[in-house]
């Protein structure tokens, strides 16, 4: 393909300080993505898939090395920058949901467009409506997030994600605390999700059925990566 | 409605820390309410009872006295001259300087029986002090005191106001005590023209003006002295402000055609050209009286009887007493009392200690004195040597107002008679001189530099000046003192602040991390810790305030009740920039404490946070 790549990662490392030591937790990572990719990034606990899901998404950005996305040197960018980067070109989805608890599922879902004022409010209102009616929870609108079930919270936390079209989701172990039912239907919603707004979509995951729902995986050792195509003999 | 959403959310979550967010309230509400109720009875103290008592803007100075072995040079020195206050009257920033003297023969004091049920004896003290000052501090006084109990009613000319007032500054006020302190009508009686003022002679044993017609008597007065407005003539017949006759005295106080034209106290002596008023004669039924004179003993006339006005027989007119000359004769003038004013202090002294050891009723309220009448022997003592009979005078004295000018245990006369009575009876080495001088600045800022000023010329601020300033220092000192303490309430609530949103942002890292990864800059999540400090300034500090105003009524009742000597009914004194400072102060405070956990919250670090399952 002759597209740029929506991601560009060159020699990109994390480096901790544990007391005295200094340890790698990523180390000479060279990755690509490209628009509308699904990735999936496995390897053992302690491998670095975390760090490198936050240094993807901004939250962290003392790294060492390259990292682009859209073509931006994520480093460079100031408070302000890094804050609009996450609110709209990014959307999370954690292991815990993290909903905010004291705010109505609708508030939930309404609050990236709160805090970077991306949409005029009736539009992201009217576009809030429509990924819950999508998610399954239209009736949920003014329930506490502590009212529903697990893959209730999981799927208002997916479409909280997808509330200003980011080009890039990060999910980490999505489905981690769910049961398997549960995570079916949750990853369901997300391959049709994806499908349908057209974003880049990473897992960190260690479970095998969502890597074989995958393009790609990018496995993990100890920092360093060793890529292999799901399901693939290489 | 980024910032509402926000706003709700530091709601939120001080509502899930309520006791933390109360005790944070309570600590500011308390260091406000201080502030509050600090500066409220500092002002009241510095306005209300320090600058009554002692306006920061008159001084009294002495001539300065050399300290011997730590005696302090006699009282009764050399005094001051008519020129050292005139040179005082130069001094830039003094608006007026005038000459007082002290009484320096022994005297006695009796009366109240009217208001106590017997007669209270005390040695008297006197000052005497200029007539000009005293009237402006006496009409002064009346009109805040009038102003206090609401009493004002505005004027443009004497018409607008009742019965017994006149119109002074568009207000109306009484005119019945100030104008009372003039001498005039009070015989002083004499051996030697040397006892008398100067252009007096001696003359048939009292003193009088030595002139024969106007041109003998200063500037276009008649030899009036202050009988009405400085500088306004009070034509003959006519009535000053409206009121009295002109009082008239001496020889060629002024002309006169008939005894009407002289007032109660005089009459119209046809052997005079032009024709002048002379106090009348009269004679005490009976020795008793000349040293138990009241306002009975009314004598009868037994001089003049000319023309149409021959009084022969009948008593004194009312407001007037026979005086007689010494309390060994029976023959004397009919005339007023002499007028005194009184220290406020006084008042109090009586009630909180005085009356309390002599088993006396209070006096509740100080209008209850005025016109109270007693009398002064001047010459006689209860302690020394007293001046011998013939040199003895008893006069009746009314009191005509209250001025903390007025020595705080004794009385204020004027100063003519104190001056005459100094040397009629203590000899006339003292004659021109004054013991003191009261200076008033036009401002109070700048009496420091006018002391210098006075200094430099030999002068000292007198004891009483002296603690007055201390005592001012002192309060300032002590307001000081409350504020900052007010402050460091407000401190160590600023700090519970810190604990508390500190607490809160740990409690909250969460969702402070949520908002973060969802797009929240590092401002977004300060400005809800940030807030929250806000929300606990705003409700701590209103509640601070209201809380000060509830404790200071109750403290103003108290007072009340308690009837604490010296302090006004209405102690505490609110500027109106206290309130509007107090919230400011309250809230500042507050962000300042909640600018810690602020930071806190930005350098949370949201990944840390989120990853854990
Ligand atoms: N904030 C941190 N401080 C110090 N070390 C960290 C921090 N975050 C991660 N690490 C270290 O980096 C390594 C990789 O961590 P992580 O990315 O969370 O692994 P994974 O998600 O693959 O289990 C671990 O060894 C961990 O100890
Ligand atoms: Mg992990």
């Amino acid at each position: 393909m002759n597209i740029a790549p929506l991601v560009q990662a060159r020699g990109l490392g994390r480096q901790f300080r544990d007391g005295a030591s200094e340890k790698w937790a990523l180390q000479g990572l060279e990755l690509q993505i490209l628009g509308g990719e699904k990735l999936a990034v496995t390897g053992p606990s302690g491998a670095g898939k975390s760090t490198l899901l936050r240094l993807l998404g901004a939250l962290d950005r003392s790294y060492a090395g390259e990292l682009r996305v859209n073509g931006c040197e994520l480093r460079d960018l100031d408070d302000r920058a890094l804050a609009r980067f996450r609110g709209q070109t990014v959307g999370f989805v954690f292991q815990s949901f993290n909903l905010l608890p004291s705010y109505s599922v609708g508030d939930n879902l309404l609050m990236p467009n709160v805090l970077t004022g991306a949409l005029p409010a009736a539009d992201a209102l009217e576009r809030a409506r429509e990924l819950l009616d999508r998610v399954g929870l239209r009736a949920c609108w003014d329930q506490r997030p502590l009212t529903l079930s697990g893959g209730q919270r999981q799927r208002v936390a997916v479409a909280r994600a997808l509330l200003l079209k980011p080009s890039l989701v990060l999910c980490d172990e999505p489905t981690g605390a769910l049961d398997h039912d549960t995570a079916q239907q949750v990853l369901d919603l997300l391959d049709e999700l994806h499908a349908e707004q057209a974003c880049t979509l990473i897992y960190v995951t260690h479970d095998e059925r969502v890597v074989a729902r995958c393009d790609r995986r990018l496995q993990l050792f100890d920092g360093r990566m060793a890529e292999r195509q799901p399901g693939g003999s290489s | 409605m980024k910032s509402w959403r926000l706003f709700r959310l530091s709601i939120t979550h001080l509502r899930s820390a309520p006791i933390g967010a109360a005790f944070a309230i309570a600590g500011v509400a308390i260091g406000v309410g201080f502030l509050v109720l600090f500066v409220g009875v500092g002002e009241g103290l510095r306005t209300r009872v320090l600058n009554e008592m002692f306006p920061a803007n008159r001084v009294e100075f002495e001539p300065r006295r050399v300290k011997l072995f730590g005696i302090e040079g006699s009282p009764n020195g050399p005094g001051l001259s008519q020129a050292q206050v005139m040179a005082l009257r130069d001094v830039p920033g003094v608006s007026r300087a005038l000459g007082k003297q002290r009484s320096s023969f022994p005297a006695k004091l009796w009366g109240g029986a009217r208001l106590l049920g017997f007669d209270l004896r005390s040695e008297a003290f006197f000052d005497g002090l200029p007539e000009a000052l005293m009237a402006t501090e006496l009409r002064r006084s009346e009109t805040r005191h009038r102003r206090e109990r609401g009493q004002v009613e505005r004027c443009d000319v004497a018409q607008d106001c009742p019965a017994g007032s006149s119109c002074h500054q568009g207000a109306c006020a009484a005119v019945d005590w100030y104008e009372r302190f003039h001498d005039r009508g009070i015989v002083r009686h004499c051996v030697k023209s040397a006892e008398c003022e100067s252009g007096e002679r001696c003359i048939d044993g009292r003193c009088q003006r030595e002139c024969r017609d106007a041109s003998d008597c200063p500037g276009q007065r008649r030899c009036r002295n202050d009988a009405c407005e400085p500088g306004k003539v009070c034509p003959r017949g006519e009535r000053c402000d409206g009121k009295e006759p002109c009082p008239v005295v001496g020889v060629c106080e002024q002309t006169c055609e008939k005894d009407a034209d002289c007032g109660r106290d005089g009459w119209c002596n046809p052997a005079e050209r032009p024709q002048g008023c002379e106090p009348i004669r009269c004679r005490l039924h009976q020795q008793a009286d000349a040293r138990r004179i009241s306002s009975k003993s009314r004598g009868v006339i037994i001089s003049p009887c000319t023309g149409d006005s021959c009084r022969l027989k009948t008593p004194c007119s009312y407001g007037t007493y026979c005086a007689p000359d010494t309390p060994a004769t029976l023959l004397g003038f009919c005339e007023r009392p002499v007028p005194v004013v009184v220290n406020p202090l006084l008042m109090e002294i009586f009630n909180s200690d005085m009356a309390d050891s002599l088993n006396l009723p209070r006096v509740a309220d100080p209008q209850l004195l005025y016109g109270q009448r007693f009398h002064i022997a001047f010459g006689d003592s209860h302690f020394t040597e007293d001046a011998g009979t013939s040199r003895q005078q008893i006069k009746q004295a009314v009191v005509v107002g209250f001025s903390t000018l007025a020595p705080e245990l004794g009385v204020a006369l004027p100063l003519r008679l104190v001056r005459h009575h100094n040397r009629r009876i203590r000899g006339t080495q003292r004659v021109a001189a004054f013991d003191a001088v009261w200076v008033q600045t036009d401002r109070n800022e700048r009496t420091a530099e006018v002391i210098k000023e006075a200094e430099a010329m030999g002068l000292s601020l007198s004891r009483r000046s002296r603690f007055a300033r201390t005592l001012g220092r002192a309060v300032y000192v002590l307001y000081v003192a409350m504020l900052l303490l007010g402050l460091l309430v407000l401190s160590v609530s600023a700090s519970n602040i810190t604990q508390t949103l500190a607490m809160l942002v740990h409690e909250r890292r969460a969702e402070i991390a949520i908002l973060r990864a969802l797009g929240g800059a590092s401002w977004d999540v300060a400005g809800v810790i940030l807030a929250q400090g806000a929300v606990l300034g705003v409700v701590g500090s209103t509640l601070g305030v209201l809380c000060a105003l509830a404790v200071g009524e109750i403290l103003e009742r108290l007072i009340q009740w308690l009837q604490v000597p010296l302090l006004p009914e209405q102690l505490l004194v609110y500027p109106i920039w206290l309130i509007p400072i107090a919230l400011t102060i309250g809230l500042a405070f507050c962000l300042l404490g909640a600018i810690l956990p602020a930071r806190r919250a930005i350098r949370l670090d949201p990944s840390e946070v989120l990853s854990q399952p």
